[in-house]
């Protein structure tokens, strides 16, 4: 930065403070002019006086000498006012009206605006300081221009030549004592600034607080923000590295291992020319990927730790930036007591408000978006829930309906806000009632509603209890915006029916907003991220766990019936394939979440995995997208849809999972993909067949010897196994008779691979009880899945 | 300027074609100091479009695009332009051409107003041109379909002039659900 913009900087601040400041100081003048017994001039003055004194400050520091010319006035002629040494008079006040206008108009005008206005400003300095010596002030000051005031404390042309060197010795006075040493005009700036009240003082006060413009801090936010997607590339680029340290550690065990058969060949082989040069290109290439792995494990460990040190530090950061855009909740409740006043007088009814926790802070931009939700909740209350005077006499209550609003911290980064009245509560039977008027559900449906389901209703459109389209509420479409600018803020809202009357709704938010956990899931092809907030489970589930019931699929979910449906269908999405979607597991992830009391449970095509999410919104031009409330950027780039829960939600009610999902998982039932067992300790040929396989449809679990094969093949339940010969500890052959020997698994088929290619070989497989025998040297992928199909 | 391909003579030469009428027309323009419209030409489903260059906050080789469900088919989705998140029109469909040619490298132009912004999809951006206002023809009798609502003019050459504050300011343009 350099000077220049630091100037404008500077000069920006100072506007934002001079402006305040103004602002004080003409309340304080008109409460001082107000204030006849004299009870509270004291405070007050001092407000004033300390207000001058600040403004003369930050005049300074920006060289408007004018300003800190006529503040310095200002300034001493409040203290001589604090000392009693002057007297109130309504001069005084007129002139230090005046002045603080000037101050004003003149900080409003250009430069040459203000060139204009500079003669009036030494004017009143000068009628200031008659008032100040205790001279009733004369007209106003001639308009001779006076010369333009240097920085600081030099006095003006006019000065006694025995004051010129006052200032500079006198640092130690203030101007308490001031006034009678400095009885010419135009006044002298007292040498208080120099003392004790002035820079020292005023520095200190401004290192604890800063003001910066929430523009700025914004930005600043939305910087640190993205780091996040820094510390999730080199998340991946770590992943990749470590995918390659393992693949390259493979290749030198292999190395190894064929280094030492190759040892015994050179051992038996004379030391020929060529062959000297290939063994010794062979130890070259081995020390090679030995060193390779080597550096490359090292330097895997280090960026590791790099990262997590990064990731560390960009959490700690944005954790701190974050807690700079936080506000009282007080700054949005301060708006309450009016409101409920108001409102209470229109509808004619008495209540009384009860405000605690307003000093829990929150992000800014979650307060500034709850405001709306807030007041239509007490709006609510009051309108629905509190009774009029006379009925709650009737009942007993007090005349008084009470409506409290208390916020709570139960953890770090949650904030609670419950809204409690304790007026009649919620009509049950009404709100069916209107939901049936609605057309949102039959009036059979309505009837078998729990308490808790009809409670929901209200947070669809088109549902209010109150008889009367008003002003304050009954359009019906209120709670169905609450509910939703909650959910957008990730947050949840619940009512609870009081047992005695009166309703309770509780909000629960977090600190702050922007980043929060999602689940990234898949439908259909593409990705999408549900908030962690909502999820209340992520599961897989067998195909026969589906129950139907009422042309609705049902799952049971901690012993309760929840609907299921289909990520593809809510979101409109062309239908996979199951077979497709699954690869090779019979069972189907699924998320249950949850909205507005309601649960639903879906299935996805896969959960991919929990990551942080930066919130951005899709841009000027998609506004409000159904079921889709926002996107997120990946560590790659890649843009990702955020789900909206309860917009899913309420398409799932308007549909049920259609019957193409329940007939392909009918048919799925019945074909269940086979599950294999290969069992290969070469890691290339095991991968690779793994491959294969699983391109086909099976489903592949591996073992690495034909001990490991054979205590895989007792725990799991396998259709076939595909083994190797030759492996350490158990051998292809050993594991064949292993499983026939086993009561459970004797009739499980057996296919041995294998680079021996003789009638020996083949004949101890067949004794071994081998299903097939395929040599590697046939072996291609047709003949081996000929070979499954007529096993299977 | 757009860049030359060198895999193709015919549209070489259409392309060397055009500039030098170009050139030659700037020269006549020049002289006479005429009124004239910037803009960036592009090609979409075999014909020359421009928008003017008064709203085009950048153009940008087009990458990976999310489409978003449950939005009209002319969104082909979101992009990430720079952390910011930008929708993509296909004016195509919006438009209703058929067309279904494979594009090599499509481009899109970032449109924006103080209240509405989005890409509109280019199959080939063509360069950067003057249009003196007089040479634009207003009535386009030939010209029918949903397009013609959305055209500022066309060029004597044939380049179609799209009304950038229009489809800027049109109701259709803004998903509200």
């Amino acid at each position: 930065m350099n000077q220049e913009e630091l100037h404008q900087q500077l000069l920006e601040a100072f506007k934002i403070e001079a402006q305040e400041r103004i602002a004080s100081m003409f309340a304080s003048l008109t409460a001082l002019e107000k204030d006849t017994d004299g009870q509270d001039s004291g405070t007050i003055l001092e407000t004033v006086y300390r207000e001058a004194h600040s403004l003369k400050g930050a005049a300074r520091s920006v060289n408007i000498i004018p300003v800190e010319t006529l503040c310095q006035a200002m300034e001493s002629l409040f203290s001589a006012l604090k000392q009693a040494s002057v007297g109130f008079s309504p001069e005084i006040f007129d002139t230090l009206h005046t002045c603080v206008g000037v101050i004003e108009t003149y900080l409003s005008k250009d430069d040459a605006g203000r060139a204009e206005i500079e003669t009036s400003i030494d004017a009143l300095a000068a009628r200031l300081s008659l008032f100040r010596e205790g001279k009733s002030a004369p007209a106003p000051a001639p308009m001779e221009p006076l010369p333009q005031n240097p920085p600081k404390t030099q006095p003006k042309t006019a000065a006694p030549p025995s004051l010129s060197n006052a200032p500079e010795t006198g640092a130690a006075e203030t101007d308490l004592t001031a006034p009678q040493e400095m009885s010419q005009t135009p006044p002298i700036p007292p040498p208080q600034e120099k003392s004790h009240a002035g820079r020292p003082a005023a520095g200190s006060v401004l290192m604890d607080t800063v003001r910066i413009s929430t523009a700025k801090l914004d930005a600043l936010l939305l910087k640190t923000e993205e780091l996040i997607i820094l510390k999730q590339i080199m998340n991946q680029h770590l992943e990749k590295i470590d995918t390659i340290a393992k693949t390259l550690h493979h290749w030198k065990k292999i190395s190894e291992k064929s280094k030492k058969e190759l040892q015994d060949i050179r051992d038996q082989l004379p030391a020929q020319g060529n062959l000297k040069k290939f063994f010794e290109l062979y130890d070259i290439n081995h020390d090679q990927i030995r060193d390779t792995d080597h550096q490359l494990r090292e330097m895997a460990a280090t960026m590791d730790h790099s990262s997590r040190r990064l990731g560390g530090m960009v959490d700690d950061l944005l954790y701190e930036v974050k807690k700079t855009s936080l506000l009282p909740f007080s700054t949005l409740f301060s708006l309450l007591p009016r409101m409920v006043r108001e409102i209470s007088r229109d509808l004619g009814k008495k209540t009384d408000l009860e405000i605690s926790g307003g000093d829990i802070e929150i992000d800014k931009r979650i307060l500034e978006n709850l405001k709306d939700p807030l007041l239509h909740l007490i709006r609510n209350s009051i309108d629905h829930g509190i009774e009029p005077p006379a009925e709650r006499l009737k009942k007993e209550k007090s005349e008084w309906g009470q409506i409290l609003v208390q916020v709570s911290q139960p953890e770090s980064n949650k904030v609670e806000i419950t809204i409690t009245d304790d007026g009649k509560g919620m009509d049950l039977e009404k709100i069916r009632e209107k939901a049936v008027t609605a057309g949102l559900l039959d009036q059979g449906t309505a009837d078998r509603l729990t308490a808790d389901e009809t409670i929901a209703l209200i947070f669809q459109s088109g549902i209010s209890t109150s008889p009367l389209i008003t002003e304050i509420s009954g359009r019906g479409l209120g709670m169905a915006i609450v509910g939703e600018t909650i959910e957008n803020l990730s947050g949840l809202i619940r009512v609870t029916p009081d047992p005695g009357g009166g309703t309770t709704f509780t909000i629960t938010l977090p600190v702050s907003l922007s980043t929060f956990r999602g689940i990234m899931v898949s439908a259909s092809g593409s990705d999408f991220i549900l908030p962690v907030a909502h999820i209340d489970h992520t599961l897989r589930i067998r195909p026969e766990d589906i129950r139907s019931a009422e042309k609705q699929s049902i799952i049971a979910f901690n012993d309760r019936p929840i609907s299921l449906v289909s990520l593809s269908d809510l979101l409109g999405l062309p239908h996979t394939p199951l077979h497709e979607k699954n690869g090779k597991e019979i069972t189907l992830p699924v998320v249950v979440f949850s909205s507005s009391e309601k649960t639903i449970a879906c299935i996805v095509d896969h959960i991919i995995g929990e990551q942080e999410v930066l919130v951005k919104n899709l841009g000027k031009q998609l506004k409000k997208v159904p079921n889709i409330s926002g996107a997120t950027i990946l560590g790659n780039g890649r843009v990702v849809p955020i789900l909206n829960v309860g917009d899913l939600i309420a398409t799932a009610a308007g549909k049920s999972m259609g019957r193409p999902l329940s007939q392909e998982i009918e048919q799925k039932k019945k074909e269940t993909p086979k599950s294999l067992l290969v069992v290969e300790d070469s890691f290339t040929s095991r991968t690779l067949l793994k491959n294969i396989l699983e391109a086909t449809g099976y489903r592949v679990s591996t073992a690495i010897d034909g001990e490991d094969g054979l205590q895989q093949l007792r725990a799991g339940d396998f259709d076939l196994v595909i083994s190797d010969v030759e492996m350490p500890k158990m051998n292809g052959f050993d594991l064949t008779r292993n499983i026939r020997a086993d009561k459970r698994l004797t009739r499980t088929p057996v296919v041995l691979v294998t680079s021996l290619d003789s009638r020996e070989d083949r004949e101890q497989g067949v004794d071994a009880g081998a299903d097939a025998y395929i040599v590697k040297s046939k072996f291609d992928q047709s003949n081996l899945l000929e070979v499954l199909k007529r096993l299977l | 300027m757009t860049r030359l391909p060198d895999n193709n003579p015919a549209t070489r030469d259409a392309i060397l074609a055009e500039r030098a009428q170009q050139l030659a027309r700037q020269a006549a323009d020049a002289s006479r100091s005429e009124a004239v419209l910037t803009v960036v030409v592009f090609r979409m489903a075999h014909e020359t479009y421009a928008l003017e260059m008064r709203r085009i906050r950048g153009i940008h080789p087009l990458a990976d695009i999310t489409k978003i469900p449950g939005v009209p088919d002319f969104i082909r989705g979101i992009l990430n332009l720079r952390g910011e998140i930008i929708s993509v029109v296909d004016l195509k469909i919006f438009f209703d051409l058929t067309d279904d040619a494979p594009v090599r490298s499509p481009q899109v132009i970032i449109l924006s107003s103080d209240d509405m912004e989005f890409g509109i999809l280019a199959d080939d951006i063509l360069g950067i041109r003057d249009i003196p206002e007089t040479r634009i023809q207003k009535s386009l009798p030939t010209l029918s379909g949903v397009r013609a609502d959305y055209l500022k003019g066309i060029t004597a050459g044939g380049t179609v002039i799209i009304d950038d504050a229009k489809l800027l300011s049109d109701k259709k343009m803004c998903i509200t659900l």
